[in-house]
């Protein structure tokens, strides 16, 4: 008998990103065993992503650039449909994937390079105070948010779903809105 | 206990992967990697041991042996993938790890102080 010729749904994946983005550097990276872990390294304009595919356990979705070594997928999907159209997404929109791993405050202000002292200023609070919300458990929202907007981000609280889909929740904390 | 950075965690993992006897064999080379890997995550970090988690869970994990792939050419080296490296493995118990891009981030001689080669011939 003859070795089965149905595509895996990985390599179905394969040809429908080829077909979508020609132009895109798309390599095919196969396990030594059929049935371990298969990824496929996709980059298109500069913008790299990595999905991985094992039977039994689905898709995986990771365009961070985040540091680390051996971790799983930022993002997973049940199917070749979902993680195509997230990929999609991801490409046309030059989004990356965010891990679900929480980062704590102070990694962030390093990555911005910003010290504890000059995060105070921006804050009008004391520099003993920035030490204690980035050691708190538990920090109020409008904290979070003042903090992470003086270090030139936004604060966006997710929820991730059992399925793989996640939603930003909106949180009314009481800020003035701006007139519409 | 306070959790390490990621930075902080993969530092003391490659620096005592680098202190640490060479491995004699590829089976040895690959074990040392993983119990280096795991200890340094238990003791810097509070995220629970759970290998089968596709998901990432902020921990780091070593090579799953189902990641293996044959290197073209070299029945003498075995790589294994995760999303961003690739680790290499060869039979005289030498590691080299490297980024997706190619780039050599660490690299430990075998028990016969050979390092991993690549021929470019």
């Amino acid at each position: 008998m003859g070795k089965s010729t149905l595509a895996l749904p990985i390599e179905s994946l394969e040809n429908q990103l080829r077909e979508r983005f020609p132009e895109a550097s798309i390599q095919l990276d196969r396990p030594r065993k059929r049935s371990g872990v298969w990824y496929l390294d996709l980059r298109w304009k500069g913008h790299p992503i990595a999905i991985q595919w094992q039977e039994g356990l689905g898709f995986g979705v990771s365009s961070s650039v985040a540091p680390g070594y051996g971790e799983g997928a930022d993002e997973t999907y049940p199917d070749a449909e979902a993680t195509y159209g997230r990929v999609v997404s991801l490409l046309l929109s030059g989004a990356y994937t965010a891990p679900p791993e929480p980062v704590r405050l102070s990694e962030l202000r390093k990555e911005r390079g910003i010290s504890q002292a000059e995060l105070a200023e921006l804050l009008d609070k004391q520099q003993g105070e920035v030490s204690k919300i980035e050691r708190r458990k538990d920090v109020k929202l409008s904290t979070l948010r003042d903090y992470v907007q003086s270090i030139g981000g936004s604060l966006q609280v997710l929820a991730r779903l059992p399925n793989g889909v996640v939603r930003v929740i909106e949180i009314d904390d009481g800020q003035d809105q701006p007139p519409r | 206990m306070a959790s390490s950075s990621k930075d902080e965690r993969i530092a003391e993992f490659l620096r005592r992967l680098s202190i640490a006897p060479p491995a004699g064999t590829a089976e040895e080379a690959l074990n040392l990697l993983s119990d280096t890997l795991n200890r340094v995550e238990d003791e810097l970090t509070e995220i629970p041991y759970d290998p089968e988690n596709w998901q990432t869970d902020g921990r780091m994990y070593p090579p799953r042996i189902d990641s293996g792939r044959e290197v073209t050419g070299r029945d003498d080296l075995v790589r294994y993938r995760r999303k961003a490296h690739n680790t290499y493995i060869h039979e005289n118990g030498g590691i080299e790890i490297r980024d997706i891009n190619g780039f050599v981030i660490f690299s430990k001689e075998g028990a016969d102080g050979k390092f991993v080669e690549f021929h470019t011939d």
